[in-house]
């Protein structure tokens, strides 16, 4: 558990420092925010033809209301969690990239959900939209990378080996 | 360990959230007052100069400078009328205590009590080092390079700081401490083949 929790620590800190790097952020985590502004704004315009979106900002066009997708609410810190704890924990690397494809698809389809609950939140109520916001889907975000991890440890072959090779 | 343990436990963290969170809500005053207290006693002794006083109204901290705008829009001190002040929102980076506490609650494991109050502990100062930074980061850029004359490394070293402490510690944080404390339950769900389970060769 010990040298788990070492080598998760120590990568997260690696990838969340080249996720802080300009270069990163210019060419990987606002377009990343972008899209999924975009998606976010496609699948609401589903729902309801009074929205519109530019960049990262979704905003309502019968309300004087818009949210913009920052640092924190795109799904990337809990992405960087879960691709940390998949990395380091004993397993063959076809089994990691399965992993990583279901739990980082998980983690943004909750993230999309995230984002339009919160856009109707705040047309609604500016009250419930920071609670929201700030503090109930910051942990369920965390709770849905958590579950994702458990499940692929649970389903993995009983026999890997502590170097992580199944044998 | 049956099947139903992950679900379980899933459905209990859940569960447990609604009432760990009314609870920091609703006491965020009595927990957040040491951090505060800390951070006053922490800004008197490092940047007295600076900073005048650290205060928590409700849930929102409050920091006020010596300076304040003149009629040009300068910087000076003592301040002609109104002293420039900052406010934070402490609970943004705290809200890793009710998801801990509820993940422990959830956990069928040992001396429930003992590590609900461990995990207050930690978390609490972990918060509070947070809470430093985040003042540290309101008052050098708030304040700006005309009272603040710091090289660009340290300017920069504040920004960083204070964006680990925002976005990252308080998302791993209830992860790590809760895979410590409770790793017999962790044990228990199953994840057999894993490093918890297996000694190297």
């Amino acid at each position: 558990m010990g040298r788990f929790l070492v080598g998760f620590l120590a990568l997260q800190i690696l990838l969340f420092s080249l996720e802080m790097l300009a270069i990163t952020q210019a060419y990987v985590v606002l377009p990343w925010t972008s899209f999924l502004a975009w998606l976010s704004a496609g699948i609401l315009r589903l729902l309801d033809a009074q929205v519109t979106t530019s960049g990262k900002v979704i905003a309502s066009t019968l309300q004087p209301f818009a949210i913009s997708i920052e640092p924190g609410c795109n799904g990337v810190e809990a992405m960087i969690i879960l691709i940390a704890a998949m990395v380091v924990f004993p397993a063959t690397w076809l089994q990691r990239l399965k992993g990583l494809v279901w739990g980082i698809l998980a983690i943004q389809v909750l993230n999309i959900v995230r984002i339009i609950s919160l856009f109707y939140l705040g047309l609604w109520n500016e009250v419930w939209f920071e609670w929201a916001h700030l503090y109930v889907w910051q942990v369920l975000i965390m709770l849905d990378a958590l579950i994702v991890f458990l499940l692929w440890v649970r389903y993995l072959p009983k026999n890997v080996s502590a170097q992580g090779e199944v044998v | 360990m049956s099947a139903k343990t992950l679900p379980l436990f899933i459905l209990k963290v859940l569960l447990y959230l609604i009432p760990m969170f009314v609870l920091w809500y609703g006491f965020a005053p009595l927990h957040l007052a040491p951090m505060v207290a800390v951070a006053q006693n922490f800004f008197q002794w490092v940047m007295a100069d600076v900073v005048m006083w650290v205060k928590l109204q409700s849930t929102t901290v409050i920091v006020a400078s010596h300076y304040g705008l003149n009629a040009v829009g300068e910087m000076v001190t003592p301040p002609i009328t109104e002293a420039a002040g900052f406010t934070l929102n402490p609970l943004s980076f705290s809200y890793g205590l009710p998801f801990l506490l509820a993940l422990i609650l959830a956990s069928s494991t040992s001396d429930k009590v003992l590590k609900l109050l461990i995990s207050f502990i930690i978390m609490s100062l972990v918060q509070c080092v947070i809470l430093l930074v985040a003042i540290l980061k309101a008052v050098v850029f708030g304040l700006g390079s005309t009272v603040i004359h710091w090289s660009p490394l340290a300017l920069d070293s504040v920004a960083l700081l204070y964006q680990v402490g925002f976005l990252f510690i308080p998302m791993i944080a209830p992860l790590i401490i809760w895979a410590v404390l409770c790793e017999d339950f962790i044990k228990g769900l199953g994840l057999v083949g894993s490093t918890f389970t297996l000694q190297p060769k």
